[in-house]
């Protein structure tokens, strides 16, 4: 991955709605060949960013750079080397498939026109392409969004909840394609989604944004590998807790049943055990928790909440 | 720009509101064109028995000699080759209503159906998209106008012999001509207003209201005030106070001058007696006087321009600034 030259570098982004900021001085970058995922709750900022970033609308401060080039002055030239869906994708409903990405091709100049019927093939509509996108599916013009998004072989794919609307079997196909995409084709994406477990199986690194702010950024495998918690089956809690209560490197411990989680880091689980062996209790099973990025999400979604709300 | 163009028109031809109007258009032609022949039969015919055909009532000499003067002034409209500016002309009476429609109804559905995001996110500038659909929009009017010119070249021999037995001269062509391709430039206006009212608005609803209504209450004025000022047309208002009444009619009649469809009117029919103008139809009643609407074809083309350049220029400054959020 080239992190000399991001494909998108934003610069303390915001955007303020009269007294809303729906966007609050945001940075992030996105490295070329990268599957990037956006995450966030419903009203956190995401379509308003992508929409800065496709030029849809105005910064009120700060700034960003898309494929090199600033969003406030030369924001055209980068986006013809750039496909996107924002939201649900808009397309006429008395032209058919083929037509509405004939037109799309002619704005964009022209080019692209004769790869019409492999992008169709590509997304699974090439049975399709001649019926009026009136009589498509949700999930049929979620799949031709995806193809007038690829007109042009764009270099960067920008994509605001792409699966919404697929049944299970699409969504997986259109995971393999965003991957194939990066993989062998080479292309950035910048993929928003509040699919969590999406976000996970697609992309390299993601950005977790809330009320507008970012709270978290980096690698999936790093933020997945942040697991502090030890879990272990007992008989005897009440005893377990007394037991292992005294450590004082121990953030807390919590119990379910016969399970209790310690929130200490799993590296330490042999102490755990020690000490629980000390007062004669011998757990049947210990396990790391293994984060899913729905929890940390879940659980730095809910930490801002509470810290907004002191 | 000529592949956004080409763009534009593959959506307007496979757009089926697009023929709607056309047929219409057509339609309300043919009715317009078979009314003006009807007109001719029944004036001719009234002046044969001497009586008004509304009312059953001998008609004066006065009434005689003003169908004689419609009569002739239809006749010679539609010989041939007048007959094809007249037909392009009599067009433009419905043309103007159906092009605010359409503008309306075609740039507010990127609003309403939310493809302007999508339009706008391939890259091509604000600017460029609202420009390209004013042209787009302008050479749909211009294909009409042509239709309809061919129409007219094709059916105007057997209009001309409908109207009269005098053999065809094809010394009007060019002016016949000329009349066809004014018709078109009229369009123009009609579709800058539009779109500024849809830009403005985001919403095809409200645009085609405010446009119909404004060109509705343009065409009442334009047959109102003359009508009313009738009575004054053979008063020196030197020589004798006039009522409070004219004043305020002189007012409307400065506020009929501005307007966008009575200059319209002015540049299509260039030179032509304006037909609502109070000294054409006093003529009608034998009545001398001076006219006080301005029916100068100069001026005329001059507020068009206004017009023209105004309401694009809104609608640009106002499509450059905002934000296309998901709302509009």
């Amino acid at each position: 991955m080239n992190h000399d030259n991001p494909v998108i570098q934003t610069h303390d982004l915001t955007k303020r709605f009269k007294a809303i900021t729906a966007v609050d001085e945001v940075n992030f970058e996105v490295y070329p060949g990268e599957v990037f995922g956006f995450l966030g709750p419903n009203g956190a900022g995401k379509t308003t960013t992508i929409a800065m970033l496709l030029g849809l609308v105005y910064p009120t401060a700060g700034s960003a750079e898309v494929l090199g080039y600033d969003i406030r002055r030369d924001l055209s030239i980068a986006l013809r080397r750039v496909g996107a869906i924002v939201e649900t994708p808009a397309f006429y409903p008395y032209m058919s498939g083929i037509d509405n990405l004939r037109l799309f091709a002619r704005i964009d100049g022209g080019q692209g026109e004769e790869d019409i019927p492999a992008l169709l093939e590509q997304v699974g509509l090439e049975r399709r392409g001649q019926d009026k996108v009136g009589a498509y599916s949700m999930g049929m013009r979620q799949r031709l969004g995806l193809a007038a998004a690829l007109l042009g072989n764009p270099e960067l794919l920008i994509l605001d909840e792409p699966t919404n609307g697929l049944d299970p079997a699409g969504m997986q196909e259109m995971r393999i394609l965003i991957r194939r995409l990066a993989e062998e084709e080479g292309k950035t994406v910048f993929l928003s989604s509040h699919l969590l477990h999406e976000v996970e199986q697609v992309c390299d690194r993601v950005l977790i944004l809330n009320k507008g702010k970012v709270i978290a950024q980096g690698d999936v495998s790093d933020l997945l590998s942040q697991t502090r918690d030890v879990q272990i089956h007992v008989d005897t809690v009440a005893k377990a807790v007394e037991a292992l209560g005294v450590l004082d490197w121990i953030q807390g411990i919590d119990h379910d049943g016969n399970w209790i989680t310690v929130h200490a880091p799993p590296e330490r689980a042999p102490e755990l055990l020690e000490a629980l062996a000390s007062h004669g209790i011998f757990p049947f099973e210990v396990r790391p928790v293994v984060a899913s990025l729905e929890s940390i999400f879940l659980d730095l979604t809910n930490d801002q909440g509470e810290q907004v709300h002191d | 720009m000529t592949e956004h163009l080409s763009a534009e028109w593959l959506r307007i031809r496979r757009y089926w509101f697009t023929w709607i109007i056309f047929a219409l258009l057509l339609f309300i032609l043919t009715l317009q064109v078979n009314g003006k022949i009807n007109e001719l039969d029944k004036l001719g015919r009234e002046i044969e028995i001497g009586l008004a055909d509304y009312d059953g009532r001998p008609l004066t000499d006065l009434q005689i000699e003003g169908n004689r003067l419609l009569m002739s002034r239809i006749e010679n409209d539609f010989q041939y080759p007048t007959n094809i500016g007249t037909i392009a002309n009599l067009a433009t009476g419905s043309g103007w209503f159906l092009i605010i429609l359409f503008t309306a109804v075609f740039t507010g559905e990127d609003f309403s159906r939310q493809t302007l995001r999508t339009v706008l996110s391939r890259g091509i500038g604000r600017i460029q998209y609202l420009l390209i659909r004013c042209l787009a929009l302008w050479l749909v009017a211009g294909a009409a106008v042509l239709v309809i010119t061919l129409l007219a070249t094709i059916l105007g021999p057997l209009i001309h012999l409908q109207v009269t037995s005098d053999p065809i001269s094809m010394v009007h062509w060019g002016r016949s001509l000329l009349t066809a391709l004014r018709s078109w430039l009229t369009y123009l206006p009609f579709i800058t207003a539009t779109l500024f009212w849809t830009v403005l608005a985001r919403n095809a609803g409200p645009a085609m209201g405010l446009g119909i209504v404004l060109h509705t209450f343009e065409i009442a004025l334009g047959y109102g005030v003359p009508a009313m000022m009738l009575p004054f047309m053979a008063v020196d208002p030197n020589t004798v106070e006039l009522p409070f009444l004219f004043k305020l009619l002189e007012f409307m009649a400065k506020v009929l001058s501005i307007t966008l469809g009575y200059n319209a009117e002015i540049f299509l029919n260039w030179g032509a007696p304006y037909h609502l103008n109070p000294e054409f139809i006093a003529s009608l009643v034998g009545v001398e006087g001076q006219g006080i609407l301005p029916t100068s074809q100069w001026r005329a083309t001059a507020i068009l321009a206004v017009f023209i350049l105004l309401f694009l220029g809104w609608a640009l400054r106002i499509i450059r600034r905002r934000d296309i959020t998901y709302s509009s």
